[in-house]
């Protein structure tokens, strides 16, 4: 229920988006982002975007624990 | 990864973090993560998966009045579908015209739409993340002068319920399955998404009340594992507070947007009863009375009929984070995600699912 997933805004109109990830399209409320632009990747929960992800692009993390790139930088951030 | 938390955890002798929401839960396993942490660190599954903490009466209510209404049809999110009610009838049982299954609140304006001489009543349950998208479902319904449509507003709070869980560690009213002071969580990662609405400064009380680093976290495997490290190190130089480790989306005042419009459309409920947790007082939301001709609670009346639990579950002790999935006599034996005894095998967020999923995936290693 409080899932909510990555998504790459590919269109706007007015409040109303297009948003993609992994190849799948979804309609995104953008009301509670109204500076959302085109690009940006939105945190998106039962169709709604409630946040934009800065820097680092989460879109398509598979989430697996031990396999990534980013797993080996976040062993690095963890003995710092 | 796993050798990093390792050398963290030298000189702990145990630690015991409770990660709140039932998403953490679920990728804790998902990764396996849960199994690869150092043996001394305990994790405590907390109460955060809106379908379990919901008692079944709302469900009965709602059945029982499409039952009166045969124009009604409910609106329900999909984990809702399956959740027992008495003689173990289900949402899913009911026929199609009385119930429809959405992923976003917005498919219920084409349903009000193409469909003018139904009702529908919206089951809005979840927590603050969720909660802004039934706000704006009813800005839509206002600016549409939709009529059809109505809104039972079941949305619940998250500070109240984690200090619960925290509060029932020292022993609590009814005295059953309770744990001691001395189990209680001495850390807590924090829930990324409600945090992404609220900001993270409504959870500063609570670390300082119980004197406990909480580290809001993302969702991915090499979140919680970065989470769980911030907290080993934060508790070596003994550290209280809110910490943030979802940097990537979590601003820490939260959007402000939702939250004035949350406060727009909704009100605080005196009390609540929560499935597990009991009544809690200012733990959830209702519209507000601005907003009463949306009002399901206005428009109907809900008659609320008590729903027994099945005898040996345990989903109270386990949304308490006092016992785990596996102590349950049910557990992968009468209680499947296939035909569910109790709302934590039903949700994809419940403990007892997600442990399910952590069972086969160690008969198949």
């Amino acid at each position: 229920m409080c899932h909510a997933i990555p998504v790459k805004l590919i269109e706007k109109s007015g409040d109303i988006g297009v948003g993609e990830r992994g190849g799948l399209r979804m309609e995104i409320n953008l009301s509670l982002i109204p500076d959302a632009r085109v690009g940006d990747e939105l945190i998106v929960h039962v169709g709604i975007a409630l946040a934009k992800l800065e820097g680092e692009s989460s879109a398509g993390n598979s989430g697996s624990a031990g396999n990534s790139n980013e797993d080996s930088e976040v062993t690095g951030r963890l003995l710092q | 990864m796993n050798e990093a938390l390792r050398t963290l955890s030298k000189g702990f002798s145990s630690v015991r973090i409770m990660e709140f929401c039932g998403g953490h839960t679920h990728a804790l396993v998902r990764s396996g993560l849960l199994s690869l942490l150092p043996k001394q660190l305990r994790m405590i599954h907390g109460p955060g998966c809106p379908v379990c903490v919901l008692p079944p009466h709302h469900l009965q209510a709602v059945m029982d009045l499409l039952g009166e209404h045969p124009s009604l049809t409910a609106v329900v999110y999909g984990d809702l579908m399956r959740i027992p009610t008495l003689g173990g009838q289900t949402l899913a049982q009911m026929p199609p015209s009385s119930v429809k299954m959405i992923y976003s609140p917005m498919e219920i304006l084409k349903l009000a739409e193409e469909h003018p001489e139904r009702q529908f009543l919206f089951l809005a349950i979840g927590f603050e993340t969720t909660a802004p998208a039934t706000a704006v479902l009813l800005k839509e319904l206002r600016r549409r002068n939709t009529k059809n449509v109505f809104v039972l507003c079941l949305h619940v709070l998250t500070p109240p319920a984690v200090q619960a869980v925290m509060d029932s560690f020292c022993g609590g009213a009814d005295g059953t399955d309770l744990g001691s002071p001395g189990d209680r969580p001495e850390a807590i990662i924090g829930p990324g998404h409600v945090s992404l609405v609220t900001g993270i400064s409504c959870f500063e009380a609570m670390a300082q009340r119980f004197k406990i680093p909480i580290v809001i976290s993302g969702f991915e495997g090499s979140d919680l594992a970065e989470a769980v490290a911030m907290i080993l190190r934060l508790l070596q130089q003994g550290q209280t507070g809110v910490f943030n480790q979802y940097t990537r989306a979590l601003r820490p005042e939260g959007n402000r947007q939702a939250q004035s419009l949350l406060a727009e459309v909704m009100t605080v409920r005196s009390s609540f009863v929560w499935r597990g947790l009991g009544e809690l007082p200012r733990s959830a939301l209702a519209l507000n009375a601005e907003w009463s001709e949306f009002d399901a609670e206005k428009r109907f009346e809900l008659k609320y009929r008590s729903v027994p639990e099945h005898p040996l579950c345990q989903c109270g002790a386990i949304l308490r984070g006092q016992k785990r999935p596996d102590d349950c006599r049910l557990f992968n034996k009468a209680c499947l995600p296939t035909r569910p005894l109790g709302a934590c095998m039903v949700s994809s967020e419940g403990a007892c699912h997600a442990y399910l999923q952590r069972v086969e995936e160690e008969a198949r290693t």
